[in-house]
């Protein structure tokens, strides 16, 4: 695609900077690029359309227009698009210039992403998307759609992912839960630093609880149990995070946690050596227990043989395996 | 819910059957119903792929087709558990009813409600184990793949097979439902050869989990009639789902069985928890948004499909256990798939299952006993 365009001096006051429709980037490092304007002027002159009324809407540039009003700049340098050109090709140029410039945030890709073709047959948009970006492969509808999705996520979701307090996956699922429901989860974890996995963990925990009980998912987030591990000004974020997913555990699965309490009670009862452990068939379902102990040489392994017989004659063994 | 005119949208035929001598009468019950004869299972498959939900789109949809396997196979037990060794006999796939926990919804992919009219070769197959007199072969059921009693209005095929055994002392038929289509049933030879067999639950259960399906008393008084018949009966307890007040309205049930039937005609009663392969989750999850049994307390078994916390089933089973003592000691009651220490601590031993169960079919149905 190739857009003509023409370079000229426009003043800053006939640029609309409340005409968002283009923009793709998130906020950025201003600082930096204002020394550079300061210091060389714009490299890059943003890429504007005339708008009527004598305005000018910006395709693409946002920041850089921003930067030069706070520089008290007057006039600027702009590429000016034939206003003939339409929405969509304008899109292809907004997309294009940010992706040629930088990677690409996820934001900035969701928002690519809506600009490019919204309401066209998939075929259609992938060429745009695969042009614009700039990709090499076609692009992957379902992953496509599913970034795509997070431009009309609510705000403190795209906040957490944002900030990286919530996983992309994560975001997903909330994105289709009911907003009060979405908005629980997300003040949550980020209230906590969770990796994928117990952000996962956590929410088919409460889901299932939830459903389980005919409770929302708000009501199993914010019970008091889980406000007092979430408030306890003693406890850092690790502690609070592992604390509220025993919680959330032992609600989800009572009988289950009880058992491994007891069992880990009863093994403590043993008084067992240092180095040596029992664990339990694996979900308490086989019948096989697995001690394990470990030598380094024949004396040690004789050693240990002692240790099993009088293991063997604890009477807390007996209870243990006649559960 | 049976199997009607009124419920299926399509009849695919394929070609390989569509000249063979049971298809007409089939095609006259389905007359009503657009047809089409098609090359092979791909044009149904696809069509049952391409719905929204192909689960529900599979039970309207009938395909009339070949076995082209055996009909005759070992049910598929696992090592690490108690299994009861009985054969299927393999007359069709999936069903008209919808049970939220019906481990069909996961088995095929994509389901489809396939009936078999090769009954030439099924019969002849039959014959051949029959007259084998494989002590390894005595219990044969229909009801594993599919509900048996749904084909009945049209198919005929119940009515020969409860004939077919009824000429024979060395095996039982079990046919298995939740259904009340016994009509076709009356006035058979079947030499008590037959067991008519309803999968029973807690009416909560019923109402909650078992769409289109008969409800308990509607079983249980059909269970009454096939016994004044002279049917031999069973029951199967099986998913016995684990919630609030169950462990009541299990025993509650346990009294009404026998409330309509009398213990002797009763060859087995079959105990199971809920089990699911893990995939069944999220299809329950979807299909049956108000269903709460996946919620339960359920661990990865030995056979990698979950099942209920072990101490939890052996609570239950110990329930159950002494309300059929009490209500009815002389039955023979079992386990589908459960290990040594659940048959120990809820029934008091660890029997060898296989000869247990033939020699309640020899009790109770008279078949003989050895090979
Ligand atoms: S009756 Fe049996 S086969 Fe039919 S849907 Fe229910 S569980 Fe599945």
């Amino acid at each position: 695609m190739h857009t003509p365009y023409e370079t000229y001096w426009l003043a800053l006051d006939s640029i609309d900077s409340q005409d968002l429709t283009f923009r793709i980037s998130s906020a950025g490092d201003d600082e930096s690029l204002k020394r550079s304007v300061e210091s060389l002027g714009l490299i890059n002159p943003p890429l504007v359309q005339e708008s009527g009324g004598g305005m000018h809407r910006i395709i693409s540039g946002f920041r850089r227009v921003d930067v030069c009003r706070t520089l008290d700049m007057h006039r600027i340098q702009v590429r000016v698009v034939d206003p003939a050109i339409p929405d969509q090709e304008c899109a292809m140029l907004a997309v294009a210039e940010n992706a040629g410039q930088r990677e690409l945030d996820i934001m900035e890709t969701s928002r690519a992403l809506a600009l490019l073709g919204p309401g066209l047959p998939w075929k259609e948009r992938a060429g745009m998307i695969k042009d614009a970006l700039f990709l090499s492969e076609p692009p992957n509808q379902r992953r496509m759609e599913q970034v795509e999705s997070l431009c009309s996520m609510h705000g403190e979701i795209l906040e957490g992912v944002a900030e990286d307090s919530i996983a992309f996956p994560i975001a997903l699922k909330l994105h289709e839960m009911e907003e009060a429901e979405a908005l629980a989860f997300a003040r949550f974890f980020r209230s906590l630093a969770l990796s994928l996995g117990k952000q996962r963990e956590i929410l088919t925990l409460a889901v299932e609880i939830a459903a389980r009980d005919d409770l929302s998912c708000q009501e199993v987030l914010e019970s008091e149990e889980v406000a007092a591990i979430l408030n306890d000004a003693d406890k850092d974020a690790n502690q609070k995070a592992r604390e509220a997913r025993m919680h959330l555990k032992k609600a989800r699965f009572p009988q289950i946690t009880r058992a491994q309490e007891t069992f880990e009670a009863e093994v403590q009862g043993l008084n067992l050596p240092k180095g040596v452990r029992l664990d339990p068939p694996a979900n308490f379902e086989g019948q096989v227990y697995e001690l394990r102990f470990y030598f380094k040489n024949i004396n040690d392994l004789i050693k240990n043989h002692n240790v099993i017989i009088e293991i063997a004659e604890k009477p807390g063994l007996r209870k243990i395996l006649d559960r | 819910m049976t199997l009607t005119a009124k419920n299926i949208c399509t009849v695919y035929i394929d070609q390989d059957v569509q000249d063979l001598p049971n298809i007409q009468p089939i095609l006259d019950y389905f007359q009503d119903v657009p047809r089409e004869v098609v090359d092979g299972p791909t044009a149904v498959f696809r069509r049952v792929a391409e719905a929204a939900d192909p689960i529900s789109a599979a039970k309207e949809i009938l395909y009339l087709t070949k076995n082209k396997g055996a009909f005759v196979r070992k049910c598929p037990g696992t090592k690490e558990y108690t299994c009861c060794g009985y054969q299927i006999l393999h007359i069709g796939t999936f069903c008209t009813m919808d049970c939220s926990y019906c481990v069909l919804q996961a088995y095929f992919h994509p389901p489809a409600l396939q009936f078999f009219v090769n009954h030439e070769d099924l019969f002849a197959e039959l014959d051949q184990v029959l007259e084998s007199r494989n002590p390894e072969i005595r219990r044969i059921g229909t009801g594993e793949f599919t509900d048996s009693m749904i084909w009945e209005p049209w198919s005929g095929l119940s009515h020969r097979l409860v004939e077919r055994f009824g000429r024979q002392d060395h095996a039982v038929l079990e046919l298995k439902s939740k259904t009340v289509n016994i009509q076709g049933l009356d006035k058979l030879s079947h030499n008590r050869k037959t067991i008519m067999a309803w999968s029973v639950n807690t009416p909560e259960i019923i109402a909650t989990q078992e769409r289109n399906t008969a409800p308990l008393h509607a079983r249980l008084a059909a269970a009454a009639k096939c016994e004044s018949w002279g049917y031999p009966l069973a029951f199967h307890f099986d998913p016995m789902v684990i919630y609030p007040g169950c462990e009541e309205e299990y025993k509650k049930v346990v009294n009404l069985i026998f409330d309509h039937v009398s213990p002797e005609n009763v060859a087995w009663i079959s105990l199971g928890t809920f089990r699911f392969m893990p995939d069944l989750k999220a299809i329950i999850e979807s299909r049956f948004e108000k269903s709460k049994i996946v919620y339960g307390e359920f661990i990865t078994g030995l056979d990698n499909k979950m099942r209920y916390f072990k101490p939890l089933r052996i609570k239950l089973f110990q329930v159950m256990a002494a309300a059929l003592k009490k209500r009815a000691p002389q039955v023979t009651a079992y386990f589908c798939m459960e290990d040594d220490e659940v048959w120990r601590k809820s029934f008091n031993r660890t029997p060898d299952l296989p000869p247990l169960l033939d020699q309640s079919a020899q009790r109770v149905c008279g078949i003989k006993s050895g090979s």
